[in-house]
This record gives structure tokens, C-alpha cells and sequence, in this order.
């Protein structure tokens, strides 16, 4: 497990007292400095569990001291749990009187707390010297407060805290999964290069489109990879022991002698379509892949399929498909080891590149998983008929607009119209192609809350990120009966009023014996409307199509 | 098809088969009911339709879900026609007879879904000469006209592959469920992954098994009247491999799993979790279990500051999560309470045994409804749409009163006959064309929103580390690396030497202008002074006057000193 142990060259997260994380790779043999919280040798870390807590140590001495879960605690906390239990006494009521008559009872308030620079009695240049001298100056800062007895305890506290947050020199080793990525790409760094996605966005995403280990996945991601590595980590591909350099290189002779037929895995794949020649996964670098020079022992080398828009869509204009000249046996002996070489190379990559495609173009997706800047419904037009029966499609686009309209492409009387009006209406290029072959269209928001858990003073965070919202749209992959289908059952708006039902049966005739049922209920008004008229498609209902209403009307 | 995974995956499907567990309210139950059918040695799973989509929807037990209608699906598993059609619940059972489906939407004869491939559409059989002829009776009965049934007409369906979240939404509700938006983020946060081994206490209705065996492909759960149900569940799902099912108080027996060890020896072995869900009335009853090692003394760890491994739990019952695999990675716990008493309960509890990153969220979730917007007029037999139309209407409102007016007082035959307003209206605007992208598109939330499910607290429990892992890491790192751990070391790492450990910051090196500049003001401050010496000496001035000097040079030196006086 990747967990058990900081590994040479693997990236970590360090989270600073401060709540600021800060991505290091870890090298041995050098210093790894975290501003003014000082620094400290990188092997010092080297082979250490994860999750742990360290202080870095003052000079004379160097290195890291390993700080036990009941001090971290208990400076998080800002006093041990003990003493939290009896701090409750917070919302305990004052006799402020003798007598209840006098004065009742009044909450301990901080009316008496007034705001006075002059209550600490440090100077500027005293707190700057403390400031050098490092831990525990929040301390001598908290004895040198004059009005600190003013303070309630919770107050109090929550100052400590403050203080001691600014001065310890303290950090926490956690691994750097997708999780604690995601995290700190939304926080500390570019949100909008992976399309704020929240974490809980992509979990629901991996859980919608059914995302589990054997199934083949086609992935749109222009979040850098963020999407592509959250769903390998699903798949077990995420975890790679980095082995040493001879190993590798014994692994790369093995694969240029294997033949260059060699079968890629069918199963448990994710295959990318990106609209760049090459694509763009630079984020699959925290978990050492590097598309650019690509580890061939990572589970990624060969379960991660990359082609691009052009490759799907018009394989025949894209060059790089060209078979290259085949030179025989006889004449390749003669060239020199570097031609040949060569010759291998480019030929290698045309199979697996032609391969890749032709598999893609085959279909038989289990799921379909997009993030991306492009036209939602221009990408679906071209992925849906790909999938598998029954195939799970989930896409992401940060602002609701978009999975708004993609919803509506879906929607009842899309399909309507699609059906009564041929392939011609919405085979337009904005469009999404055929409607019908996606079923129950939803939309998903989901954002979490954090809250604070302190005894006595559990509340929400009193903040939290804004921005996009980020809006997941799922469908389900169907197939269509050929031939047309009627609506038929029991309606809850079915006692209809004597004209209508004349009406209805014209209009019936009209439209050929389609939708019978369900016009007529139209007709009634807006009774039953809401039932099928939700993001559309209902399963067994199809609405009327209006058009055909009206021109039976006429 | 399972089987063509095998082996040029990297992954090794584990062979350690989790264990579920679950109890609590049955606090008597001494009676453990262990469904650990599945032989550690597989080294496959059978094929569930959870896990692999079949090519076509076969005769089997595990269910298929029926699509009828958004929200309203039935999980249904399909049997040859002679078998007795197994149910998994009343509300299957009420559309299933015979091995035929009947729903609204028409009948539906098994063999007419059998064989096709998941995904499918499915058209409703022609009524049967029965029914039709029942029909025909009743409607003569009401005085209907037999002719006017459409025998050809058919309604249709979807059968889709099962999911868990599929199957989540076609539950009967049996117990509270834990939805997809936080089961997902859950096995997210706890990095559940192919190979991990994952404990579910209190698996309720199962949903979250689905969700987790996926995630884990390797499993996991368990209620008193509820385990056989969910053994037969789960097993007809074809999960049995992957989920071992333990039927136990966890608040007080723990979670060790009865294993048999070789010959007839029966072992209590830790299930060697890396992950635990607990869906517990009173989880903190149950985290004491949740220990690494068996300590004889409840002692505290020694504080030597390298020992951060919780203390053992009260009482007799000491046990280890994980002696094999899971004391060498970090465990990390999710429960699932929706009071906010047991939060702070459980959280204090967490604190107290050594898990850190201790988290509390709640995960809002809601659905957006989008439809297209037709605003209703006058025409339709509502009210206007615009101002524009209110004033319009009005007017011939007037008008027509007038006309009817003078159609009274000159006693009819008025050759221009005029309409009412409603009718005119009518004519006028004739109904435009409403296609499908007619009318603005607006969205709602779904009617009913689950604004509260649970609190859901995550912790993690690091890896035990001790004085020896210490040293053994630390002769690892001397073998790999050049050494330079606690010892300032020569330079080689950076240049000049120094050691770069100390917090030491390096001084930037200036550059020729700023060193000039230093300079330049280093001898003008000279100058100054010498200068002011000089006239001090000369004149003796007051001392009002040497203060207010004083203070000249320390304001162009523009510096800090006043500040702090301010």
C-alpha cells in the first residue's frame, strides 16, 4: 500500500499550522524549507508513516521531533480534553445579586471587553525578538496580555489558539491522494484549471457513472487529469511503487524486444478523448506518471488510453493514423541500428494509436465520465452511441446553464419531436443527436458543510468557498425499440371532460394511434403536467407532441 | 468474462475477504450467525451483474432493475417460466405473477426481456385474448363501444443493469438508507479502493454494501432480523464473494472475525481493515475495539512521543484491526449519526484514542427539475401574460360593452356583429406553434429534498510507529541516502557549505546598484553625524533643541523607531 511509507521521490502534503498545505516532492538528501516555519532535512522524513505530526526542531539541534496524537490534539484543541469537558462552564449562569430579586441570573457576556492596544504590554520590538526565538512565544505573548482575565474561556481559548497557530512550528505529513488534491488545487492554487471541482462532486460522479475495477470507461477531462486520476484510483491504477532506476530500465529492455503485437488490456481501461494532439494530464504527475515520459511500469502505461477529437470523429483525415511504409525484413537488416530503431518506433506507435481507436470506435463503453470547458451536448452526440446498453453518463460543467440546456435536449417533448419528425430536427451540430437513447436524465448538486466540533460550541464553519457551483449531469445509456411506442397506462388525470374526449380521439387519428393517452391528459390541463414534464424523459411516458396537437387542431 | 481480466491486470483482487458486521440494538444476542461461506482462496469473484454488465439480460437471481417511469423503478430478477418466480419484496412481488410483469404501462412476459441486451427498451405484449375479453365485458357493462380499443397499442419499459445506486433508488425503504451523495463521498474521503478492506457496522438495508463492495471489490455488514435477508441478498447478487456478512454486537464483542484456521481451529483473527464505516446508534460504544494491538494492560502508552497509538479499550475485550496488513497503514473511519450529540460524543471519544484529522461535514444534496416554461394566456383560460395584454384585453372590454350597448338600446340586427373579448382573443393569437425548444427553460428543485441525512464524522488513525520502526527507518535511510539526517553535513547539498537544516535563511545576494546605494547612504549618514558633532560643538544648543535633531536623522532614515513610539 502507498501508504504505508514516504517513499523517495513520491509527493506529500504538508499541512501547516497556519491550515495552509504545501505540496513538497520528496528528494532525499536536501532541505526542505517551509518559509518562517523553518526547515528541515528531507531524509528526516524518508520511510516515516504518513499522517503523523512533526515539529521541526530549533537549532542548536536539527531534524524533527515526532509529535504524539495527544499533544496535537491538544494544541489544536487549545487545551487538553479534559479541560474541555469542564470548560463548558461557559453558558453557566452567574448569580449576579444576592437575591434572585436583585439581579437574577445573567450570562457571563463579554460586554466588559474592550478593545485596547495597550492591553498587550510587549512592545513591537519584544514581539519580534519572541517572534526569532520561535516556539513558545505565544505563550510569554498570552502572560503579558493585561486584559487577558477579561476574556471568557471560550474566548480566551480560541486567542491561545490563534497565537499558537502563528508561532508553532509544527506540520503534518499526509499522502497526497485525490482527495487532498483536489483540495488543495481549489484552495491554494488555479481552481478554475480543474473546473472547481469539489471533491464531493467527483465522488458523486465516480459513484454515478458506476465506476468499479474491470469496466472500460470513456473519459472527457480538461481538468488536467484531476477526473482521470480520480477514477484510476477507483480502478487500482493509481498506486505505483516507484522501483529504482535499474529496474525500469530492465522493464524498458523487456518491452522493445516483446513483439509489437502485444495485446493492451481490454478490461479495467480508461480511455481518454482529449482535443489537443496531445493530451493534457499534468496532473497525473503528484502520482508519478508522466505522460511526457511515461513510466512503463505504471498501471497507467498501459491502462490509459489517449485520442483525440479528430482521431474519433474523422480518422481518416488525422495523419497520424496513416499506416506507415512497411520496409521487409531483409532490407530493415541492412539499415543501421538507429533507423531501425526507428522504424519500430513510429510503427509501434501507429498500432497502438490505430488500436486505440478502433477499439473506441467500437463502443462498448461501460460509462462515460466528462469534465469539460467544450459544449456538453456537442461531446455527447458523439460519445452516447459508444456506450453499452444501460451504461451510466455522467457530465460536469461548473456553471448549471450548460447542464441546463443538455437536460432540455433530453426533455419529453425533445424526444417527441424527435420521433415525429424524423432524424431531420435536431440533427443540427449544436444539437446532441438523438435524444431518445438517453434515459431519465437528472441534474446533481451536491456540496458539503464542515462544521466545527468543540464541546459546548458545535456549528457550522462559519465559511466556506464560493464560486461555481458545479453541476453533475447524469443519464443512462438506452436502446430504443425500433419502430414507434405508445404510452399507455393508467393516468392519474384520466377523467376527462366531455369535449376533450371527442378531441382526443381525433387527434388520435391524427397522429396515428401515438400518445393517445397522454395528449389527452395534456388537453385536460395541467393536472398530470407535472409528472412527465420534469427534466423529460419520463420512463413509460411520452408526452404529445405539441406540434402534432396543433396541427390536428387545425 | 470475469476470468479475461485476470491476469494482465496489475491488480490482485484481494484475497483477504472482509468482513461486515454489524449489530448494536440487540445487545443480547449471543447467537452469531457468520455467513463466511467464501473460501479465502478464491481468487476471483463470480461474476455479479453489479460488477460486470452481462451481454444479454439472463435467467438468474440477481435482479434487473425495472425502469417504468423516472423514481419509480423495481428491482426484479428474472426466472425460466416453470420456476416460481422469487421476489424480493411485496412491491415486486405486486407486479409479478407467472412469470409475467404487469404494469400499467401493459404486460410484460418475462421471456420477452430475457435474452435482450441490458439497456433495452421494451414494448408491452399484446393483450392475450383473456384479457381483452375481459375487457370487452367490462366495457359493455359501463355501455362503451367495444370497437374503439386499440388492441395494437403498447406501452414499454427499460430494463437496466443493476447498480447500487440503481438499486438504492428501487429499495423499499426499510430502514434509513445511506443515498448516494453521501455513500459516494464516504468511500471518496476514505479512499476505498480496489483491495481495501472495509468493516460496515450496521448495514441497515444494504445500499451501502453495494456501494462499498463496489468501491472495494472486496467487502463487507449486518441486524437481527435483517442479516438473513441481507445474506440472501447478497448472495443472490452475486457479491457473496466479496462480502462476508457477520451478524454481532460490535459495541460489545468487537470486531474480530471468527475465521477457521486450518483444522476445525477456530481463530479469532483481526479482519485487517484499512477503512471503517459505522452506522451505529452509539459509535463511540464501539471504537475502543477499534485498536492495533493487544496491550495485556489497559496502560496508557508510554510518552516517549513516538508511540501515538490509542489506548486500548476498556474492559477485557482487546483486539486488533489489523495485526498482518493494516498495522502498517493508516485506518480511516467514517460514522454516520444524525444527532449532533452523538457527533460531539463520538468525536471526543476519537480524540481521546489517538485518531487525528478529526473532521465533521454534512453533505446537502439536491436534484434540479428543468422544463420549459409556456406562460398560459388568455387563450388557455388564464390571466395575461404581459402588461401589454392586461391593457389590450381591457380596451376591448370597453369597446364591446359599448357595442353591446347600442346592440340593446337599437334592438338587434346590427349588420357588425361582435365578438366577446375572450373570442377575439383567440382568433387574434392564434397559439403559436409550440415545438420542443419553445418557451423559456427554468429549473426548480426536486419536490422534496433530503436536507438532513447525517452528520458524518472522519478520522484517521496513523500508522503505529515505534521506537524500533524509528531506528529501522533510520537505518534505511543511512543504506539509500547520503545520510544527512541529524548531522549538519558538508555542502555538497547547495553550495557553500553551510548546513541548510538550522532555519537559516540564506541572504540574498545584493546587486551591484543596491550595494552602491548602501553605500552612497552609508557615507551621506556619516557625513551627517560628523556634521552634527561638529555644530554641537560649536554652539551649545538647549536640549530642547539636540532632541528635535536628534529625531531628524531617524525620520529620513525613514524607520521603524517611531512607529513603535506611536
Amino acid at each position: 500500500m502507498s501508504e504505508e511509507r514516504i517513499l523517495p521521490y513520491t509527493y506529500l502534503l504538508l499541512r501547516l499550522p497556519s491550515g495552509a498545505p504545501r505540496v513538497v516532492r520528496l528528494i532525499p538528501d536536501v532541505t526542505i524549507s517551509l518559509g518562517k516555519f523553518g526547515s528541515f532535512p528531507s531524509n528526516a522524513l524518508l520511510y516515516r508513516p504518513y499522517n503523523l505530526t512533526f515539529d521541526i526542531l530549533d537549532s542548536p539541534a536539527v531534524g524533527l521531533r515526532l509529535v504524539s496524537a495527544e499533544e496535537a490534539t491538544r494544541d489544536i484543541l487549545g487545551g487538553s480534553e479534559d479541560a474541555e469537558a469542564e470548560g463548558t462552564g461557559h453558558y453557566d449562569l452567574e448569580i449576579a445579586g444576592d437575591s434572585e430579586e436583585d439581579g437574577g441570573e445573567m450570562m457571563r457576556t463579554n460586554k466588559e471587553t474592550i478593545d485596547d492596544p495597550l492591553s498587550q504590554k510587549l512592545s513591537w520590538v519584544e514581539i519580534e525578538q519572541l517572534k526569532k526565538q520561535g516556539t513558545g512565544s505565544g505563550r510569554r505573548l498570552l502572560e503579558s496580555h493585561t486584559a487577558i482575565h477579561q476574556k471568557t474561556p471560550f474566548a480566551l481559548q480560541k486567542y491561545t489558539l490563534r497565537k499558537t497557530k502563528k508561532f508553532l512550528r509544527r506540520f503534518t505529513v499526509l499522502p497526497l491522494t485525490v482527495t487532498s488534491l483536489t483540495t488543495y488545487l481549489l484552495n491554494s492554487k488555479e481552481p478554475i484549471k480543474i473546473l472547481e471541482m469539489r471533491s464531493e462532486t467527483i465522488a458523486v460522479m465516480l459513484s454515478l457513472a458506476n465506476v468499479h475495477y474491470g469496466g472500460r470507461y470513456l473519459v472527457i477531462d480538461e481538468s488536467g487529469g484531476l477526473l482521470v486520476s480520480a477514477i484510476a484510483e477507483r480502478l487500482g491504477l493509481l498506486e505505483h511503487t516507484p522501483t529504482d532506476s535499474e529496474e525500469s530500465k530492465e522493464q524498458d529492455t523487456v518491452r522493445k524486444r516483446c513483439p509489437p503485437d502485444t495485446p493492451l488490456p481490454t478490461a479495467n481501461t480508461i480511455t481518454l478523448i482529449h482535443p489537443n494532439e496531445q493530451p493534457n494530464l499534468s496532473l497525473l504527475k503528484y502520482f508519478s506518471y508522466d505522460t511526457n515520459n511515461p513510466t512503463a511500469s505504471h498501471p497507467l502505461h498501459t491502462h490509459l488510453k489517449t485520442l483525440n477529437w479528430l482521431q474519433l470523429v474523422d480518422p481518416s483525415a488525422d495523419s497520424s493514423l496513416e499506416k506507415p511504409e512497411e520496409i521487409p525484413a531483409e532490407t530493415l537488416a541492412t539499415l543501421k541500428g538507429g533507423k531501425r530503431a526507428a522504424y519500430w518506433r513510429k510503427r509501434r506507435r501507429w498500432e497502438k494509436t490505430s488500436r486505440t481507436v478502433a477499439e473506441a470506435q467500437n463502443g462498448g463503453f461501460d460509462g462515460l465520465l466528462i469534465a469539460a470547458f467544450m459544449d456538453l451536448k456537442g461531446i455527447l452526440r458523439h460519445t452516447v452511441p459508444l456506450l453499452k446498453g444501460s451504461a451510466q453518463i455522467v457530465a460536469y460543467s461548473q456553471n448549471r446553464e450548460a447542464v441546463i440546456e443538455l437536460a432540455d435536449c433530453y426533455s419529453a417533448s425533445s424526444k417527441a419531436e424527435w420521433m415525429n419528425e424524423g432524424e431531420g430536427v435536431a440533427d443540427d451540430e449544436d444539437g446532441v443527436g438523438d435524444p431518445t437513447i438517453v434515459l431519465a436524465p437528472t441534474i446533481h448538486e451536491t456540496r458539503v458543510r464542515k462544521w466545527q466540533v468543540l464541546p459546548g460550541r458545535t456549528h457550522p464553519a462559519m465559511t466556506a468557498r464560493g464560486g461555481a457551483e458545479g453541476v453533475v449531469f447524469a443519464g443512462t445509456r438506452v436502446l430504443p425499440v425500433e419502430g414507434k411506442v405508445e404510452a399507455r397506462g393508467r393516468f392519474r388525470g384520466q377523467k376527462r371532460r366531455q369535449g376533450d374526449s371527442d378531441n382526443g380521439k381525433d387527434e388520435e387519428a391524427a397522429a396515428g394511434g401515438r400518445f393517445g393517452g397522454q395528449k389527452r391528459k395534456k388537453g385536460d390541463g395541467d393536472n398530470d403536467s407535472d409528472e412527465e414534464a420534469a427534466a423529460g424523459g419520463a420512463g413509460g411516458v411520452m408526452p404529445a407532441p405539441p406540434l402534432e396537437q396543433v396541427k390536428a387542431e387545425v | 468474462m470475469r476470468s479475461s481480466l485476470g491476469p494482465k491486470d496489475k491488480l490482485t483482487v484481494p484475497s483477504v475477504i472482509p468482513t461486515t458486521f454489524q449489530s448494536l440494538q440487540q445487545a443480547n444476542m449471543s447467537e452469531m450467525l457468520e455467513t463466511g461461506k467464501a473460501p479465502v482462496s478464491k481468487p476471483l469473484p463470480a461474476p455479479s451483474a453489479f460488477l460486470h454488465t452481462p451481454e444479454s439480460i439472463p435467467y438468474s437471481s440477481s435482479p434487473s432493475i425495472i425502469h417504468l417511469k423516472r423514481d419509480l423503478l423495481v428491482p426484479l430478477s428474472f426466472q425460466s417460466d416453470n420456476a416460481e418466480p422469487e421476489t424480493h419484496d411485496a412491491r415486486a412481488a405486486a407486479y409479478n405473477s407467472k412469470g409475467v410483469l404487469n404494469t400499467r404501462f401493459g404486460d410484460f412476459p418475462h421471456s420477452s426481456i430475457v435474452g435482450i441486451p441490458y439497456g433495452s427498451q421494451v414494448r408491452a405484449a399484446p393483450l392475450t385474448n383473456n384479457q381483452q375479453n375481459r375487457k370487452r365485458k367490462r366495457k359493455q357493462d359501463t355501455g362503451e363501444d367495444v370497437a374503439t380499443e386499440p388492441t395494437t397499442s403498447t406501452g414499454f419499459l427499460h430494463v437496466l443493469a443493476p447498480t447500487a445506486e440503481l438499486w438504492t433508488a428501487s429499495l423499499p425503504h426499510r430502514t434509513q438508507v445511506v443515498y448516494t451523495p453521501d455513500s459516494s463521498f464516504i468511500l471518496h474521503k476514505l479512499q476505498v479502493r480496489p483491495g481495501s478492506v472495509l468493516i460496515e457496522a450496521g448495514a441497515g438495508s444494504g445500499s451501502f454494501t453495494h456501494a462499498g463492495a463496489r468501491a472495494a471489490y472486496s467487502g463487507f455488514e449486518f441486524h437481527k432480523e435483517r442479516v438473513q435477508k441481507l445474506t440472501d441478498e447478497i448472495e443472490r447478487h452475486g457479491l457473496d464473494g466479496l462480502v462476508e456478512i457477520v451478524h454481532r454486537d460490535v459495541c460489545k464483542d468487537g470486531f474480530l472475525v471468527t475465521r477457521k484456521v486450518g483444522k476445525q481451529e477456530e481463530e479469532d483473527t483481526s479482519p485487517g481493515a484499512t477503512a471503517v464505516f459505522l452506522d451505529l446508534p452509539a459509535p463511540w460504544l464501539a471504537l475502543p475495539h477499534l485498536t492495533r494491538r493487544t496491550r495485556p494492560t489497559p496502560s496508557l502508552p508510554t510518552s516517549t512521543g513516538l508511540t501515538p497509538s490509542p489506548s486500548p479499550g476498556p474492559g477485557a475485550s482487546v483486539e486488533k484491526i489489523g495485526e498482518t496488513t493494516a498495522t502498517a497503514t493508516a485506518v480511516r473511519i467514517c460514522t454516520f449519526s444524525p444527532c449532533i450529540e452523538q457527533v460531539t460524543r463520538t468525536v471526543s471519544v476519537l480524540r481521546k484514542l489517538g485518531w487525528v484529522d478529526i473532521e465533521m461535514v454534512e453533505v446537502q444534496h439536491r436534484r434540479i427539475e428543468v422544463r420549459r416554461l409556456n406562460p398560459k394566456g388568455y387563450e388557455d383560460g388564464a390571466g395575461p401574460r404581459t402588461v401589454g395584454e392586461a391593457v389590450q384585453r381591457l380596451k376591448w372590454v370597453g369597446k364591446y360593452r359599448d357595442h353591446k350597448r347600442e346592440k340593446d338600446s337599437a334592438d338587434s340586427t346590427i349588420a357588425t356583429v361582435k365578438q366577446n373579448p375572450t373570442e377575439a382573443w383567440k382568433t387574434q393569437n392564434n397559439r403559436e406553434k409550440k415545438g420542443a425548444k419553445a418557451g423559456k427553460i427554468v429549473t426548480r428543485i426536486e419536490p422534496e429534498i433530503k436536507s438532513h441525512t447525517s452528520y458524518l464524522v472522519f478520522a484517521v488513525l496513523p500508522r503505529e510507529w515505534t521506537a524500533e520502526d524509528e531506528a529501522a527507518a533510520q537505518t534505511l535511510v543511512k543504506q539509500t541516502t547520503k545520510g544527512v539526517v541529524d548531522a549538519p553535513v558538508d555542502g555538497n547539498l547547495k553550495g557553500n557549505g553551510k548546513p541548510k537544516w538550522k532555519g537559516e535563511r540564506e541572504e540574498k545576494p545584493m546587486s551591484k546598484r543596491q550595494v552602491k546605494k548602501a553605500e552612497r547612504e552609508k557615507r551621506k549618514a556619516e557625513e551627517k553625524r560628523l556634521e552634527r558633532e561638529e555644530e554641537m560643538e560649536d554652539e551649545s544648543a538647549p536640549p530642547a533643541n539636540e532632541e528635535e535633531r536628534d529625531d531628524i536623522p531617524g525620520a529620513e532614515g525613514g524607520n521603524g523607531k517611531i512607529e513603535v513610539d506611536g
